[in-house]
Formats: structure tokens, C-alpha cells, sequence
């Protein structure tokens, strides 16, 4: 799992450490009853607060991604895994039609980031 | 935790070779104590000699002493052994020991195993002592429990001395062709992973080998106290068979399922780290923290994908993770960083 931070996005930091975390799930990096690092550990390595990381975890908590258990850590749910299953195969679905069609990663980010519907 | 006859590919270090760090102090305590030992248990050995019955107990079966014979062929067995371990433990002391961890290993190992030998031969003498009756000795089970507690923690205490790394950062940048991860210039990254074995629950199968055959030999020769050693041993296999990994912009750290550090790399003696695939068996003769003779560490618990670190002083290090192209893109990364910091 990679988690990185980057103080010149306009992203706030907890929400960068957050959304590493969801790739991860998404990508199947982290599945159910894996353990996050502690987030003393993850803060010093990262170099952030302490509460950057935390309010991470509890936005992650309270989306029903990770459960926070006293002195066992933030775990990763079932219902993550299960959560982000379609989203998984949605993509998964994008890019081979994408590649039916000749378009390039970019191309297809683009159009994911666009807001046209 | 042993070597393999197979060594890895050998590496070139861009720092070049330097000699074995600490090397009086391996020679000290993985030589010399050992010696100093064996002659002391030959001067008691031999101060004990007449007190010996001329028939002596040479082993002890579930129902007591089981076997007996002349007083020579105790100290010829015992010479012997002593001698296979001397023969093959100071070799390794002397021309192994490139990283701390495997000095440690060899001065803890040589230390440990000739301390428990010499202490066996103790205790079959000293059970002797003043009886007529080879049959009557007594049960020589406190003396070898003893005789296992002391030479694990003289194994211990001396790999303990054995000395840390002197620090070796790497002078030249990075090879050519080495994978970087995209990083901007003030963003940090923290990668997690883990080096486990496949299948999780074999783990717990293997550890309970132990316990098992600890079972066994308690119901059938009632001596219990070797239980603990078994049950440690079974930790010890729980403790060295899955790590995790976390590289960040210090470098790479490795812990144990208890939390106890394995392996540590900092970034900058950090020559170049890429992908490989591994085969633990036939490269380092097993699973677990282990070392071959090429001097590679490995922290290998399965095989395929594993990142394989080059580190200063020829100190090649190969771990199992998945998703190994990232962890060796960033470990680049940050080897890159602390370079250009100092």
C-alpha cells in the first residue's frame, strides 16, 4: 500500500492520506482484516501531525471502510471490500472498452475527471 | 536462520569492497570465548576423571540410563561434536559477518551451540560422580536444561556484542535505469507491505510441530522442561516467518509479528533497489531471516516477487512483498533524496 502526501495540492492532508488509503482497497492492495499502521507510525513516517492521520482514519471509520479498535488499530471492513467490488469491475469494464476503442489512460482520465455527462 | 551452498548471483558495489567490520571483536567473542570455554570444561572434565565409575552412563532413554560403556568413548563422542562445531562454526565467524545481523548470528551461534556441547558433557560427567553403578547416575534433566538456558543467553549476550554497522552511505547516485516513483518535490511517501507466507495457516501448522513432537517427548519421558524450549522454539517460527515492511524517507524497516526490528536499511546506504523473483529454497536454503554465503540477507517467506536491495558494503538484502515495483521505485526515490540532502 502506498500512501503519499503532497503539501502543494490543494487537497487538505487528511484527505490525501484518506484516498491513498481507498486506492488501496480499490485496488486490492488491502483487503478485509488487514491492519493499518498505527497512526503515530504512519504520522512520523509521512511527517504530518498525528491528528492528520487520525481524522483520516476516522473519515475512513465512519464511511464503514475500517473499524477502529482500541489497542488493535484501524482494520479494513468487509462491507470495503464488497463496497468497492463494482466500482472495481466498472473500471476494470472502462479501460477494456477503452482499449477497444484505441484510448489512451489519459484520454480516459480526462474524461473522468471532465463534468460533463 | 542458516546458510545455503547455493550462493546468490554476486553483485558489484559501487563504493567498492571494505573489510569485515569488527572483526577483532567477532575473532573475541566468537573464537576466543568459545575456547576458553572448551578448555575450562576440559580442565574440570579431566579434574573429575578418577571420581568417574570405569563403566560410565552414555545415554538416557525414557526409562533412565539406557546405554553404557567405557569412559573413553564419552569423551571421544563428545570431542568429536565439539570438534564439527568448532570446525564448521569458525570459519563463518571468521569470513561471514559483512552486515551486523549475520555477525551476530555466527558469533551468537558459535558462542551458543559449543556452551550447550560443553555443558552436556558437564552434566554426564558430573551425574557420575562418585557412583559405582553406571545405572544409578542420576537424571542429568536439570543439568541440561541449565546447561540450555546458559548457552542461549551466552549466544544471546555475545550476538549482542557482536557490534552494529559502522554507517556506509553510498558516495555514487544512482544507477542508470533504476525505477523512481513520481513524487513531487515536497510530497512524502510511506509504503506498507508485507513479507508473509502464502498460506497463512501453514504457518500455524509448522509452528505447532514443536509443540507436538514437546507433547511427545513430555508423555513419554516425563520431562516436562522440555516443553518451554519447544514452545519458544514454535514463537520463534510464529516471530520469523511473516515482517512487515515499511519504506519511507528514511529507508527501509522490516518487524516481526511481535513488533522486534529485523532488518533495517537507511535510505542513503541504499546503492540501488529493483524487482526479482526468488526461489528461498534453492538460494538460501529455507524460509525466514536467513543469510548465504554470498553474504545476501534475506527475509524471504515465499517464493516469487521480492525487492531486492543493494546496499553498501556489499551487503545485498532480498525481500519477499508484493507489489514489489513500487516498494523499489520508492526506496529509489528516497535513496535519490538523501543523497542530494547531504
Amino acid at each position: 500500500m502506498l500512501i503519499t502526501v503532497d503539501p502543494s495540492q490543494p487537497q487538505p492532508l487528511f484527505e490525501q492520506v484518506a484516498s491513498s488509503v481507498r486506492i488501496a482497497i480499490l485496488t486490492g492492495r488491502l483487503s478485509r482484516g488487514d491492519r493499518l499502521p498505527t497512526t503515530r507510525d504512519l504520522a512520523e513516517s509521512l511527517e504530518v501531525n498525528v491528528n492528520t492521520v487520525l481524522r483520516a482514519y476516522r473519515d475512513l471509520a465512519a464511511e464503514g471502510l475500517v473499524e477502529l479498535r482500541r489497542g488493535r488499530g484501524a482494520t479494513v471492513t468487509a462491507r470495503a471490500e464488497a463496497d468497492f467490488a463494482a466500482l472495481r469491475a466498472h473500471l476494470a469494464g472502462a479501460r477494456a472498452e477503452a482499449d477497444r476503442l484505441g484510448l489512451s489512460n489519459a484520454t480516459l482520465t480526462a474524461l473522468l475527471i471532465s463534468k460533463e455527462k | 536462520m542458516s546458510h545455503s551452498d547455493f550462493p546468490a548471483p554476486a553483485r558489484t558495489d559501487t563504493s567498492g569492497p571494505r573489510p569485515v567490520p569488527h572483526r577483532a571483536r567477532s575473532i573475541g567473542l566468537g573464537i576466543g570465548l568459545p575456547l576458553i570455554i572448551i578448555a575450562a570444561t576440559i580442565a574440570l572434565v579431566f579434574t573429575w576423571l578418577p571420581d568417574l565409575p570405569q563403566t560410565v552412563a552414555l545415554h538416557w532413554g525414557t526409562q533412565g540410563v539406557d546405554r553404557v560403556g567405557a569412559v573413553n568413548e564419552l569423551l571421544i563422542s563428545s570431542a568429536i561434536l565439539i570438534g564439527i562445531a568448532v570446525v564448521v562454526l569458525f570459519p563463518m565467524v571468521v569470513l561471514l559477518g559483512r552486515s551486523a545481523l549475520t555477525r551476530r548470528m555466527f558469533i551468537g551461534l558459535s558462542v551458543g551451540i559449543i556452551s550447550l556441547f560443553c555443558g552436556i558433557l558437564l552434566t554426564q560427567v558430573l551425574t557420575q560422580r562418585g557412583v559405582s553403578d553406571p545405572y544409578a547416575a542420576s537424571d542429568p534433566g536439570l543439568g541440561i536444561a541449565l546447561s540450555m538456558t546458559i548457552s542461549l543467553l551466552l549466544g544471546i549476550a555475545a550476538a549482542l556484542l557482536g557490534g552494529a554497522d559502522p554507517t556506509q552511505p553510498a558516495r555514487d547516485p544512482l544507477p542508470e535505469g533504476t525505477s523512481r516513483l513520481e513524487l513531487a518535490a515536497g510530497a512524502r511517501a510511506t509504503w506498507i507491505g508485507e513479507a508473509t507466507m502464502r498460506r497463512p495457516w501453514l504457518l500455524i501448522v509448522i509452528s505447532l510441530i514443536p509443540v507436538v513432537i514437546a507433547a511427545a517427548i513430555g508423555f513419554g519421558t516425563r520431562q516436562w522442561w522440555l516443553v518451554l524450549p519447544m514452545v519458544l522454539l514454535a514463537a520463534l517460527i510464529l516471530g520469523f516467518l511473516s515482517f512487515a515492511v515499511k519504506i519511507d524517507a528514511s529507508g527501509l524497516t522490516a518487524r516481526n509479528n511481535v513488533g522486534l526490528q529485523a532488518l533495517r536499511i537507511p535510505a542513503d546506504e541504499v546503492v540501488a533497489a529493483s524487482v526479482t523473483d526468488v526461489e528461498p529454497f534453492a538460494e538460501f536454503g529455507g524460509w525466514g531471516l536467513r543469510t548465504n554465503l554470498a553474504g545476501t540477507t534475506g527475509l524471504v517467506t515465499r517464493s516469487g516477487e521480492a525487492i531486492r536491495i543493494e546496499r553498501t558494503g556489499n551487503r545485498n538484502v532480498v525481500i519477499t512483498v508484493d507489489d514489489a515495483t513500487t516498494a523499489a521505485a520508492l526506496l529509489n526515490t528516497v535513496a535519490e533524496r538523501a543523497r542530494s540532502e547531504t
